[in-house]
C-alpha cells in the first residue's frame, strides 16, 4: 500500500469523531496532508479524466462554489448528473472513509478554498 | 475547393418556381399516395411487407442503422433538393425525456413509423408525420449502471422480423414487438458486475434470423465478444472472442484483460452472408509493456459468418495498439471495376481498402494530416513505419489524439456523385502512460494506463474540423468545409444532391454535394452526436435530425474548445420538410 495511503489512513483514524456512520468518519477536510494524499486517489480513480488533474479539466471544478461538504460526499458517492453530463456512483467501489477524503481534496480545488 | 462559414454564408433560400418541375413533383406525389395506401396509420399500419435480405425495403424508409448493408447512409429520396432545400420547415418535435448523454441514436423509419431509442434505453415508436408517440417501453436498468463508464446511451436499435431488437447497457438483449412495444423476449449476455461493466450502446445487426451484438470492452478490464442470438427466441447461440487465445499474441495472460469487443454496430452483407465488425483497442489503452505480442484480434475488421460466430478473415489495422486506435467505425462496401471493395477508416487517420472476400490489402489513404505516432504505413502490407511508443512516465503528444482523425459518426456516400463525405478533426493529446492496477470491480477507472485520455492541442496551421468529399478508393478530395469545430454528428446525403451535417453547437447545414456549398442552416438548440437520416410518408420527404449534446466528447473537449462548455442538453427529434 502506498506510503501516502498509510499516511492518509492514520490522519483519518486520529481525527474520527462520535456522530453517525458518515460524519464519524469524515475528517478535518482542510488538513493539508488529507487533501494531498486524496489527490493520488482523485488521479488513480480517474477522477482526472473528466476534471483535470488539477480540477480544471472539461468539467471544471475551479469555477464553483464547493463548499457544502455533504453535497460533494453524495455527489461522488451516488454519481451525478448536470444536464446532459454524468458521473458514475463511486458507493461500494470506494469506501466511504475513501469518499470523504476524496471530498476534502474536491473542495480544495473549488473556487470558495481559493 | 475550399468552403469555411465565413467565406459561405447560409446559401440561397429562395427557390426557382419550375412550372414543369412542379407538375413532375405532383404526379409523383399521387403516385406515391397510391402505392403507400396499404400503410396507412389507422390500423397503425406497421405493414406487412417482410424485410428484403438486403433490408433495403424501399426508397421510403431508413429499415437498419447505415439504411442499406453497404453502410454508405444513402436516401435516394429526391423531393428535397438543391433547388428548394431553402424552403425547409419543422414538420414536428418529439423530446425524448432523459437527457443524460444527449441523444447519440440513428432512428430507424419503416412503413411511417419512426424507432427511436433515448437514454436510459428509452425505445419510442412515433408516426412519422406528426412525432406523436405510438408506444413506448423502458427496462428496468440494473443498478449497477449507475456506475459504469458507458451508460446510459444507445446508439439506435435494430427492426425485423415485426421485432424491435435493442442492447441494453446492463448486458442484455431485448425483442420488443414492432406493433405494440410489448416485450417479446430477453436474455443476459454480459454479466457487467463481472467485466468491468461491459455492456452494449449498439445497436444489434440482424443477419437474416440471426441477431449479432458487439460489446463495449476497449477500455475495460475484460476481454469483450460478439454474441450470436436467435432472432426470434433470444436464445444464445455462439460468443466470438475478440482477444485470440495465443501467448504468442499476448504474452502471459494479459488477454484476459485484452480489451477489445466490438462496440460500434456491424453490418450483414446479405451477398457473402457475413458481418463485418470493427473491434476496439487492447487494453490498456495507453500501455502495452505488460502486453507484448501483436494482440489480435483488436483494432482489426473481422468477418464473420453470423450463423456460427466463426472467422472467416479479419485485417489487423494497428498491431499492439498503445495509442487507443479503435477499428470500431462502419465498414462501406462496393463494387469497383469487379473488385468487391470494403472501405474502413480506422482512428489512427488511415483509410483501409481492403478486398471485401480475403480482407487483402488493396490500398491505404490518410484522412487526416495529423500524424505523429508512425512515420507512415507501407499501402501494400498495412504495416506501420516507425512508430513511437510513448514511454511510461513521460509526457508525449500524439497526433491524432485519441478521439481519432475522426470520431464514431460515420460518413455517407452518394452514388450519384462517387463521393464519400467524411468529417475529419485535425488536433493531438499529450499522453503520460502510468502503471495501473487492473480490476474489473472498479467499475467509474477506465482501463487505460493513463490519468486522462491525453491533454488536448490544436494542430498549427491547421483547422480543428473539416467536413471533405473524397473519393473512397483512392482518398481523393473534391472539396472541403473547414470549420473551427469538429463534427461529432453522422453524415447524411441524398438524391437530391444534397449532404447534410451537423455540429456539437447545435448547427445543421445542407450542402451541395457537387461543390459544398452551404445552402440551408438550422440551430436545433443542442449539439449533435446522431446520425440524421431521410423518409418519405405518403409522398413527402422528412429530414429527421437528432439533436442533443452528450457522450464524452462533451466531457473532455471544452478544455480545447470553450465554446462548448455550456452548450445546453437535449434530447430531441427535430423533423423537417418542405414547406407547401
Amino acid at each position: 500500500m502506498p506510503r501516502t495511503a498509510l499516511t492518509a489512513g492514520a490522519l483519518l483514524l486520529g481525527m474520527m469523531g462520535s456522530a453517525g456512520s458518515g460524519d464519524m468518519l469524515m475528517p478535518d477536510l482542510n488538513n493539508p496532508e488529507i487533501i494531498s494524499a486524496r489527490r493520488q486517489v482523485f488521479l488513480e480513480k480517474h477522477c482526472s479524466h473528466c476534471h483535470g488533474a488539477n480540477g480544471d479539466g472539461g468539467v471544471n471544478l475551479t469555477n464553483r462554489d464547493l463548499n457544502d461538504p455533504k453535497y460533494v460526499f453524495e455527489a461522488i458517492a451516488d454519481g451525478q448528473q448536470r444536464g446532459s453530463l454524468r458521473m458514475p456512483a463511486w458507493r461500494d467501489v470506494l469506501t466511504d472513509a475513501e469518499i470523504w477524503q476524496a471530498t476534502a481534496y474536491v473542495i480544495s480545488l473549488g473556487r470558495t478554498s481559493r | 475547393m475550399v468552403h469555411s462559414p465565413k467565406n459561405n454564408p447560409r446559401g440561397g433560400r429562395d427557390a426557382e418556381f419550375h412550372i414543369f418541375r412542379q407538375i413532375g413533383v405532383f404526379w409523383r406525389s399521387i403516385e406515391r399516395r397510391r402505392h403507400h395506401r396499404a400503410r396507412r396509420l389507422a390500423d397503425f399500419g406497421i405493414g406487412s411487407r417482410r424485410s428484403s435480405r438486403s433490408g433495403e425495403r424501399g426508397p421510403d424508409n431508413w429499415p437498419q442503422y447505415h439504411r442499406t448493408y453497404n453502410a454508405w447512409r444513402y436516401s435516394p429520396l429526391d423531393q428535397i433538393s438543391k433547388t428548394n432545400v431553402g424552403r425547409l420547415k419543422v414538420a414536428w418535435i418529439h423530446q425524448g425525456g432523459d437527457i443524460t448523454h444527449g441523444i447519440q441514436e440513428t432512428p430507424i423509419v419503416i412503413d411511417g413509423v419512426v424507432y427511436s431509442i433515448t437514454a436510459g434505453n428509452r425505445v419510442a415508436a412515433l408516426d412519422g408525420t406528426t412525432g406523436k408517440e405510438i408506444w413506448r417501453y423502458q427496462p428496468k436498468l440494473d443498478p449497477i449502471t449507475k456506475k459504469v463508464l458507458f451508460s446510459p446511451y444507445s446508439r439506435g436499435v435494430a427492426v425485423g422480423r415485426g421485432k424491435v431488437f435493442i442492447g441494453t447497457v446492463d448486458g442484455r438483449g431485448i425483442a420488443l414487438d414492432q406493433k405494440t412495444g410489448k416485450e417479446v423476449w430477453q436474455v443476459q449476455l454480459t454479466d457487467p458486475a463481472n467485466c468491468h461493466g461491459c455492456n452494449f450502446t449498439s445497436p444489434p445487426v440482424l443477419a437474416g434470423d440471426i441477431l449479432t451484438y458487439g460489446s463495449t470492452a476497449g477500455d475495460l478490464a475484460t476481454a469483450g465478444k460478439i454474441y450470436g442470438v436467435e432472432a426470434d427466441t433470444g436464445k444464445k447461440l455462439w460468443a466470438f472472442e475478440t482477444i485470440r487465445q495465443d501467448p504468442a499474441s499476448w504474452a502471459g495472460d494479459s488477454g484476459k484483460y485484452g480489451g477489445g469487443g466490438a462496440w460500434l454496430p456491424g453490418t450483414y452483407d446479405p451477398l457473402a452472408d457475413l458481418v463485418y465488425y470493427g473491434t476496439g483497442n487492447p487494453g490498456k489503452d495507453f500501455l502495452g509493456t505488460d502486453r507484448e505480442g501483436d494482440n489480435l484480434y483488436t483494432d482489426a475488421v473481422v468477418a464473420l459468418d453470423p450463423k456460427t460466430g466463426t472467422l472467416k478473415w479479419y485485417r489487423q489495422e494497428i498491431k499492439h495498439d498503445v495509442w487507443d486506435y479503435d477499428s470500431a467505425y462502419e465498414a462501406l462496401l462496393f463494387n469497383k471495376g469487379g473488385r468487391n471493395l470494403l472501405v474502413h477508416l480506422n482512428k489512427s487517420r488511415f483509410v483501409f481498402v481492403l478486398n471485401k472476400d480475403t480482407g487483402n490489402v488493396e490500398n491505404i489513404w490518410r484522412l487526416s494530416d495529423s500524424l505523429n505516432f508512425a512515420k507512415g504505413i507501407d499501402p501494400k502490407t498495412g504495416e506501420l513505419i516507425g512508430r513511437v511508443d510513448p514511454p511510461i512516465g513521460k509526457t508525449t503528444l500524439i497526433c491524432p489524439s485519441a478521439f481519432g482523425a475522426r470520431s464514431w459518426n460515420p460518413g455517407a456516400y452518394n452514388p450519384k456523385t462517387g463521393l464519400w463525405y467524411v468529417n475529419a478533426m485535425e488536433f493531438c493529446g499529450a499522453l503520460t502512460p502510468v502503471e495501473q492496477k487492473t480490476d474489473p470491480k472498479d467499475y467509474g477507472t477506465a482501463h487505460i494506463g493513463s490519468e486522462d485520455f491525453g491533454k488536448l492541442q490544436k494542430l498549427p496551421g491547421h483547422v480543428p474540423g473539416r467536413l471533405d468529399a473524397r473519393d473512397p478508393i483512392t482518398g481523393e478530395r473534391k472539396w472541403t468545409y473547414e470549420m473551427d469545430l469538429p463534427s461529432f454528428g453522422s453524415v447524411l446525403t441524398t438524391g437530391g444532391g444534397l449532404v447534410f451535417n451537423g455540429d456539437p453547437l447545435g448547427m445543421v447545414r445542407a450542402f451541395d454535394a457537387d461543390n459544398g456549398k452551404v445552402l440551408w442552416s438550422f440551430n436545433t438548440g443542442s449539439g449533435l452526436r446522431s446520425g440524421l437520416v431521410s423518409y418519405a410518408v405518403d409522398g413527402k420527404q422528412y429530414i429527421l435530425v437528432p439533436s442533443g449534446w452528450g457522450s464524452y466528447a462533451a466531457i473532455l473537449l471544452p478544455p480545447l474548445f470553450p465554446q462548448l462548455e455550456n452548450v445546453p442538453g437535449a434530447s430531441t427529434l427535430i423533423a423537417f420538410t418542405l414547406a407547401d
